[in-house]
């Protein structure tokens, strides 16, 4: 490819075929495993396209850790959406509660949650959530 | 096979290989970038329809065997090797747009599959176009040695679209995009469509740039201008409407919107269509 005016590939070069390269076969090699991804790629889109009636979100909340902060707590979420389909602008609300009564909300928004993926966030509290019962509720998305 | 071992000798093809495989994999980067940073890109890459998806990662083999033909990462003889080096720059692409977005921490675990390939898929086709068009750009041969002269009428309408796909997927996925369809009044969108027909001919016939056309003195200005320059713009037009289909732009539009979006999407599509003449 870079060795100018090479004398012997002049030499052998017939008239009918010019300077080009042909592949070698390392290219092939890395040609063949460029297609593989391909097909296999297309292959798993297909089959996600066909297998993917659109399901709603379906989003599972859960608190992974409470810590301490300077100001008060952080209850941190993990968010998992178990549909087919992605929730942009997904609200959610975490309480403290004593049974009935609320004793104190805070509200996070998750820009988006995809499909079979999870997302992590965190709410801060002023109250001790170790000292009542911890609830997380999504209230809604938007499609994107 | 053996004509290759014959010319090239064996122990200089692969130096020189690995050297076309770092230069696509540096064109990936430096046409993939701008997208590789644009947010919209990760999301489309998991809430795009797949069957979308994979219409486009189909399309993207085709046009690449296509840019080979007139640019590509070396010059080639048969239709086989240029098959070959589209199915090389795929990966090289693919293998860039992963690992940049795992180092901006955009591909993470507890990810599901869908959404990684989605990231990745979509990245991959602006980055094989860039890996394609790496030889011809940034390639230290001589001139002579790559060219394989002047593109047919049909080939200059391909590069034109090829041009209009590349740089509308850099615009399409924005939020901006629709904004500015909302923004236009339709005596806008009207003005907008002959600014960019007048740009298109502009960039290839008056300005003179390197690589520009010389209207042949016995063709009438008319006639190049129909025949190229409105054509070309029908098929950047058609470019748009598939690219805003593709990401999900149409959907549930109206017909006015979905048009006035076509010409603004249009817009950069012209100038990349006219660049592409005078790239490639």
């Amino acid at each position: 490819m870079n060795q100018p005016a090479d004398p012997s590939e002049a030499g052998e070069r017939s008239p009918a075929q010019p300077a080009l390269e042909s592949t070698s076969p390392l290219e092939w090699v890395i040609a063949a495993m460029g297609g593989a991804l391909v097909a296999a790629t297309l292959a798993y889109l297909v089959i996600c396209a066909m297998a993917e009636p659109p399901r709603p979100p379906a989003v599972t909340l859960s608190v992974t850790s409470i810590t301490t902060t300077p100001g008060g707590y952080l209850v941190s979420f993990r968010a998992e959406n178990t549909g087919g389909q992605t929730a942009a602008g997904l609200q959610i609300t975490g309480e403290l509660r004593d049974g009935e009564v609320v004793v104190e909300s805070r509200e996070a928004t998750l820009d988006y949650l995809p499909q079979q993926s999870e997302r992590r966030g965190g709410l801060f509290f002023a109250h001790d959530p170790a000292a009542h019962e911890v609830s997380l509720r999504a209230h809604g998305y938007a499609d994107p | 096979m053996s004509v290759a071992s014959a010319t090239n000798g064996a122990p200089g093809v692969h130096p020189a290989f690995l050297r076309g495989l770092g230069r696509a994999f540096a064109g990936a980067l430096i046409f993939a970038l701008p997208m590789l940073m644009t947010m919209e890109m990760w999301r489309l890459g998991f809430y795009m329809d797949p069957g979308r998806l994979a219409v486009l990662l189909a399309l993207t083999v085709p046009m690449l065997v296509g840019l080979s033909r007139f640019g590509g990462m070396r010059p080639t003889a048969r239709l086989c090797d240029d098959v070959a080096d589209a199915f090389v720059v795929l990966l090289v692409a693919a293998l860039a747009a992963t690992v940049v977005l795992y180092l901006f921490g955009v591909l993470s675990p507890g990810m599901s599959a869908r959404e990684v390939v989605g990231k990745i898929v979509l990245q991959t086709v602006p980055g094989s176009f860039g890996a394609m068009l790496a030889r011809s750009q940034l390639g230290g041969e001589p001139e002579a040695r790559r060219d394989k002269g002047a593109p047919t009428y049909w080939g200059e309408m391909f590069l034109m679209g090829a041009g209009a796909l590349f740089l509308s997927f850099n615009m399409a996925p924005t939020e901006e995009m629709v904004l500015i369809t909302y923004k236009m009044a339709p005596w806008q969108s009207a003005a907008l469509a002959v600014v960019s027909l007048g740009l298109m001919h502009a960039f290839v016939y008056t300005l003179n740039f390197r690589g520009g056309s010389v209207r042949p003195g016995h063709i009438p200005a008319w006639s190049v201008f129909a025949r190229f320059t409105c054509v070309g713009y029908a098929i950047v037009l058609g470019v748009s409407l598939f690219t805003l289909w593709a990401f999900g732009r149409t959907d549930g539009d109206s017909l006015r919107n979905i048009i006035s979006a076509s010409i603004v999407l249009g817009f950069p599509g012209a100038i990349g269509a006219a660049s592409a003449r005078l790239l490639l």
